[in-house]
């Protein structure tokens, strides 16, 4: 067994003052192997973002490790932080934010090189910016431009082009699709499908689109209140989830089938998403989940394989498919 | 598959296009229009002066509070004479290019330094940041004229000293808005893009803050020209500003106080001029505002309803 | 005759980029007790279409050209100011997309559910206070008494949402316009929202307009759909035959681009291009830049709404073959 391209062993993201903090990432551990996708999903305020943040080191981990090619992101600075940049790099959800609408296209797209002399020199930019576009399924030509003379799907490939810039190993993309128009987001995700063939990209895909996660990731995490609840490969989660929140964010997806319409067996879930600030003693979802009992207050359930299906592992006392919302 | 919301086009004509929808936004707005060829003018003018075009500007005992509109006389003295018989109409000139010159002076002045303190105090924050703003706070706690007055007096009356002054004044102003936009941008996704590549906060700073606060700094910079052409004005009024025998147009109000009966138009021509040129500059920081706002442009092309 | 009947409908916006056609000719009709789906992704005029109909569309920039929107029987584009005021929230209500920009911040929520009742002068049986607590209660707000005194702030996104539809629904209006309700909500909550709708059109015989750009949430509740594109209208079915049988490229290429959540399929297929910018359309059809089926015809003329089966209307010179 090779070493894992990232390794994240418990880490955990506070924010706010030590007495009462926010608890947007606890003590979460995952791995994702070379030229791998690992899907994340989970509703707002699942912390997603923060660990997405953390991982990037766009701000500091409160706890625990992230180890890219057995070197901690999260314990590193200066030069060493530097060279760590160019191997993981981040596709951002709003392509209308993410690029400086005052720079030009090959200004963005360079930047990279800039910022890391002695990847490419000056000489070659405008060659490999030609040839970085087109990889992205844009023209020599748009290099003269800026981004708010392209549409939405083509800003996206120019912040997937901008990523790519330093030859990356790991692309975190952050909910790459979710701003785009729905006919424009199939091209998108077909693009990251092909780059990541092509390149042996590792991928870490956050969305909560679910559709979009399946057709993706080979692996998926589901996350709640800062924690992973569920995770493995995605037939598994897909098909044979063994989570009440798993089974419950399944059902909850619509399906583009009117003939399905009230035969599909349908989980709301009551109340809200408690405060992370003061989570739920146990498990953190039983305030929501119809199977809680006494055990769920008292005893944090572990990450581990509960039921028979493949990989699959759940922190849940009462883990149990139900074949009813299986979204396959 | 990769059609674009723009055709494409070479560098050059889209640098000609923007001219053309420069030009097309003006027309589109006849205040400003009016603003501009006002300007113009007053340009014109100065630059005719400084090529000693103008002509005669000696004391003469004869033209002494000539009256204005003395078609018989030379066009110099269309506006009438002052008290020693010098043309109006030149005296008026060369006061603006001091009231203009002092006022650009200063809104430079201000421009620079409030911004990038502004900038500094908000992406740096701490003690720096915290120092700027309690400096900026006690500035705005003083009613300006008072600190003008106070530094005027205390450094004497210069034009140097009047730059300084009125800019240290205004300064506050920018250093407010230059945070508050950096607090903004700062927290844009292309920034945080940036530090993901590896860049450094003077990379951050120089390439993505600046230049995305540059717009709103500017804008601000145009409406305060007008406010610091009053305010110099003011000072020259009171005796602490331009001293005689250089001249501006505050100064010329003042001069001209004391005739107001017998002659009426020392004080009033100063008085228009400041009036239509702080307008001016007014409208066009108005239009140049909505230029750099895409979602108001329409105002500029709208049809007439 | 139908409830709400839109007809050619031509709205434009005056930009920098020039005069913006964002309705180009829509006409809809919608029948009581009827959901219609307006479907489309941004820019095609959906919203547009609901601002048209609730006399939201700001103007200047913006102002109606041409076309005819006539409900029960008067045609609102010629009611005075006031009527069509009074029309607008008491009659037609619509539900907003961003319910936390469209709720008053300083004020509790209950208030702002009463405030429908006093706008439109209506008396209730039992009292307005009563009557809101019924609707929290209704909508499924646990402890409405509590709740009806808190602020908007204090509700989450989902619940803040249902209030909203709360307020549309409050005075029993005959048609409801629904713009993009579920699409800022996660999808635990969506499924709340959606399953809250579909309760409100099985109690009332209300019409609703329901506009979205997801073809999941258009199968879980629209009866019919209209698709959108560029500012017109191309396709309107059943939603059965939408989802079985689309006839327009464009609807079909939307369907086909969805992944799914019950098959594997190792490439998408995408719709190939982007949206038209709104200021310079293709010619003749303006979906021919992008549609696998696009002939000389297409850049010349214009395709309108042909009638091609009992309720279904397709826009296009060579729809595809029924299935």
């Amino acid at each position: 067994m090779t070493e894992p391209l990232l390794k994240v062993q418990n880490l955990s993201r506070h924010f706010g003052g030590t007495s009462t903090p926010v608890r947007a990432v606890d003590d979460v551990s995952f791995e994702i192997a070379r030229g791998e996708t690992l899907g994340l999903v989970g509703e707002s305020g699942c912390g997603k973002t923060s660990l997405v943040r953390t991982l990037l080191k766009l701000g500091p981990a409160t706890g625990g490790s992230a180890l890219i090619d057995g070197v901690d992101i999260t314990r590193s600075g200066g030069r060493q932080l530097h060279e760590l940049r160019r191997r993981m790099q981040v596709v951002f959800q709003d392509p209308y934010q993410s690029l400086n609408p005052r720079m030009r296209v090959d200004r963005l797209i360079s930047e990279p090189w800039a910022l890391h002399p002695g990847t490419v020199p000056k000489s070659l930019w405008r060659a490999e910016t030609v040839k970085l576009l087109e990889s992205v399924g844009l023209r020599a030509e748009h290099a003269e431009r800026y981004p708010s003379e392209f549409s939405g799907g083509q800003r996206q490939r120019l912040g997937i082009a901008r990523a790519l810039a330093l030859n990356p190993t790991l692309l975190v993309c952050d909910e790459p699709v979710s701003a785009l128009d729905v006919s424009v987001q199939a091209q998108v995700v077909n693009l990251l499908s092909r780059l990541r063939r092509e390149r042996n990209l590792a991928m870490l895909f956050v969305a909560h689109d679910l559709a979009v996660v399946r057709h993706i990731s080979d692996r998926v995490m589901v996350m709640y209140l800062g924690k992973i609840i569920e995770t493995g490969p995605k037939h598994s989660i897909f098909s044979a989830p063994a989570h009440p929140y798993t089974q419950a964010l399944l059902s909850a997806v619509p399906t583009p089938d009117p003939r399905l319409r009230g035969k599909r067996k349908r989980i709301v879930l009551q109340g809200d998403l408690p405060s992370p600030v003061n989570p739920p003693s146990g498990c953190r979802f039983r305030t929501r989940c119809w199977k809680a009992t006494s055990i769920c207050a008292e005893q944090e359930p572990a990450l581990t394989a509960r039921t028979s299906a493949h990989g699959l592992l759940t922190a849940c006392h009462h883990a149990e498919a139900d074949p009813a919302v299986a979204g396959e | 598959m990769t059609d674009a919301p723009a055709e494409l086009l070479p560098a050059r004509e889209r640098r000609g296009r923007r001219i053309l929808w420069l030009v097309r936004a003006l027309a589109g707005d006849p205040m400003a229009v009016a603003a501009a060829i006002w300007l113009l003018i007053v340009v014109l003018a100065i630059l005719a002066d400084s090529l000693s075009l103008l002509g005669d500007n000696r004391i003469s005992l004869k033209a002494r509070n000539l009256p204005p509109f003395d078609f018989s006389q030379s066009w110099t003295l269309w506006l009438g004479a002052d008290a020693l018989g010098r043309p109006l109409l030149v005296r008026l000139i060369q006061a603006a290019s001091t009231t203009i010159g002092i006022a650009l002076m200063t809104v430079l002045t201000s421009l620079i330094g409030g911004t990038l303190l502004g900038v500094i105090a908000a992406y740096f924050g701490g003690i720096a940041g915290n120092i700027i703003m309690r400096i900026c706070d006690i500035i705005l706690g003083f009613p300006t004229l008072l600190v003008a007055l106070f530094g005027l007096y205390l450094f004497g009356p210069s034009v140097s000293n009047l730059v300084i002054v009125l800019a240290v004044t205004r300064m506050p102003a920018y250093i407010r808005v230059a945070r508050a936009e950096t607090l903004e941008v700062r927290e844009r996704l292309f920034v945080d893009a940036a530090r993901v590549f590896g860049g450094g906060p003077v990379w951050i700073l120089r390439n993505h803050i600046l230049p995305s606060v540059a717009p709103t700094m500017l804008t601000l910079a145009s409406v305060n020209l007008a406010m610091v052409m009053l305010f110099e004005s003011g000072l020259s009024y009171l005796g602490l500003g331009i001293q005689p025998p250089a001249v501006s147009w505050g100064l010329m109000v003042a001069q001209g106080q004391g005739y107001l009966s017998s002659a009426w138009w020392l004080g009033f021509f100063p008085g228009l001029a400041v009036m239509f040129t702080t307008m001016s500059f007014n409208l066009l920081a108005n239009w140049f505002r909505i230029v750099n706002d895409p979602s108001q442009h329409w105002r500029l092309v709208s049809r007439r309803r | 005759m139908a409830l709400l009947e839109v007809n050619d409908l031509r709205v434009s916006f005056d930009t920098a980029a020039g005069r913006i056609l964002a309705l180009n000719g829509v006409s809809f009709s919608l029948n009581r007790g009827e959901v219609l789906a307006l479907l489309g992704e941004s820019g095609s005029g959906k919203s547009v279409t609901a601002s048209a109909i609730m006399d939201l569309v700001p103007n200047p920039p913006g102002a109606i050209d041409h076309g005819s929107i006539r409900f029960d029987g008067s045609e609102l584009l010629q009611l005075p100011r006031q009527e069509r005021r009074d029309l607008c929230g008491d009659r037609i209500a619509l539900i907003f997309q961003d319910a936390l920009a469209a709720l008053n911040p300083v004020y509790p929520v209950g208030w702002q559910i009463a405030e429908m009742f006093r706008i439109h002068g209506r008396t209730v049986q039992g009292g307005v206070e009563k009557a809101v607590i019924d609707l929290l209660t209704a909508i499924g707000i646990p402890d409405p008494e509590r709740r009806a005194k808190q602020y908007p702030h204090e509700f989450s996104g989902g619940m803040r949402q249902r209030i909203m539809i709360a307020m549309a629904v409050a005075l029993e209006p005959d048609v409801i316009i629904a713009d993009e309700p579920t699409t800022a909500l996660d999808v635990t909550i969506q499924a709340q929202v959606v399953d809250l709708l579909n309760a409100i059109r099985k109690r009332s015989d209300a019409g609703m307009i329901f506009i979205t750009h997801d073809l999941g949430v258009v199968a879980e509740l629209a009866d019919r759909v209209a698709v959108m594109y560029a500012g017109r209208i191309v396709e309107t079915a059943s939603v059965f035959e939408l989802f079985d049988d689309a006839r327009h490229p464009y609807s079909v290429g939307l369907l086909a681009s969805q992944p799914r959540m019950d098959t594997d399929e190792d490439e998408l297929v995408p719709i190939p291009g982007s949206a038209p910018n709104p200021a310079a359309l293709p010619s003749g059809c303006a979906f021919r830049t992008r549609c696998p089926r696009a002939e000389k015809l297409c850049a010349e003329v214009v395709p309108h709404l042909e009638t091609v089966g009992p309720g279904r209307q397709v826009a296009c010179h060579f729809p595809v073959s029924p299935a």
